[in-house]
């Protein structure tokens, strides 16, 4: 038997729809950073702007997985009206695995080129032998939803201190977003830890997420729109 | 920004270069603030005009000047608005 159910039943919908608002965000600083790319010609902007595909996609291969696994399951614990524990087996617990893998490998992989672009670390070789290491053990782990959590709270955390870091030599407010936008990824990583004994655990880090995003709307729009 | 300019910073600095002199200036002043040599400047021009960024005119004392079209100054909001794009991002 395998555990795929995190949320609690009033909140389903909700957590597809804050991932889908993450993915239109996301999406949207990709494409800039992309356009950026076409006129600049700097591999900076490119990869920046792969490592937001790699997280858009990361989300909505989570949505997906939700929406192929979890929710036909749904109207059956509501007909039965009986709080029960949903044994996945055969093609679910293969989906789950696959989805849940690429969505892991995909979110790490954001994190990880956000991370690497914005300390602009020299050495290509150490951050393919980290990334490499660290999917290895978060897929073939025996914890991996532990260790998978645990590393992205790290690689955000690491992402935060440089952009507010940064911030103290050149204040603007929408840098100060950003850093807020990823804490609040930071933040949500720890909570969605804590999902393993309630699952309002889940809920509270599926908030913090959509708050973190709701920054990183809102610098996206002080920039190219508001201006 | 540190390093080689890029061609997007070169026609910026051009068209920066003809705002600041409050839309029209001289080649020859052109070439010293956008720190170009007289080949490269006339190549950017050029291009400049195929895009319908600058235009050229003539002035009263039979001087030719350069002036800023709405597509330049397009281009420099539009600059501007990604360079505080990588600028925020840290990029």
């Amino acid at each position: 038997m395998i555990r795929i159910r995190f949320s609690p039943q009033w909140f389903y919908g909700y957590d597809a729809a804050i991932d889908i608002i993450s993915v239109i965000v996301i999406t949207l600083i990709a494409y800039y950073a992309y356009k950026i790319y076409t006129y600049s010609g700097r591999k900076t902007d490119k990869w920046f702007a792969y490592s937001f595909v790699a997280m858009a996609l990361a989300f909505l291969s989570k949505v997906l997985m939700n929406v192929i696994i979890y929710y036909p399951k749904v109207n059956e614990v509501v007909f039965e009206a009986v709080n029960l524990t949903l044994e996945y087996t055969g093609e679910s617990r293969a989906a789950y695995v696959l989805g849940f893998a690429l969505y892991r490998f995909l979110m790490l992989f954001g994190l990880y080129g956000i991370y690497y672009i914005v300390t602009k670390s020299q050495n290509r070789f150490d951050i393919l032998i980290t990334m490499g290491l660290s999917s290895i053990i978060i897929l073939f782990s025996s914890s991996q939803y532990f260790v998978f959590h645990v590393a992205s709270a790290l690689i955000s955390a690491g992402i935060v201190y440089n952009y507010l870091w940064h911030y103290r030599s050149k204040k603007s407010k929408e840098r100060l977003y950003v850093g807020y936008a990823f804490a609040a990824v930071f933040f949500s990583q720890l909570v969605f830890i804590l999902t393993i004994f309630h699952d309002y655990f889940y809920v509270t880090g599926q908030t913090i997420q959509l708050i973190g995003f709701l920054f990183l709307s809102y610098s996206f729009y002080s920039i190219v729109v508001k201006k | 920004m540190a390093g080689r300019r890029t061609k997007m910073d070169i026609i910026n600095d051009m068209l920066k270069s003809i705002q600041d002199k409050g839309g029209r200036i001289k080649p020859t002043h052109l070439m010293y603030k956008a720190n170009l040599s007289h080949k490269l400047l006339n190549t950017y021009l050029d291009e400049l005009l195929t895009k319908e960024m600058i235009n050229k005119v003539d002035g009263k004392a039979g001087n030719q000047y350069i002036i800023i079209k709405d597509k330049g100054v397009d281009f420099l909001n539009h600059f501007r608005k990604m360079r505080e794009f990588q600028d925020t991002f840290g990029l």
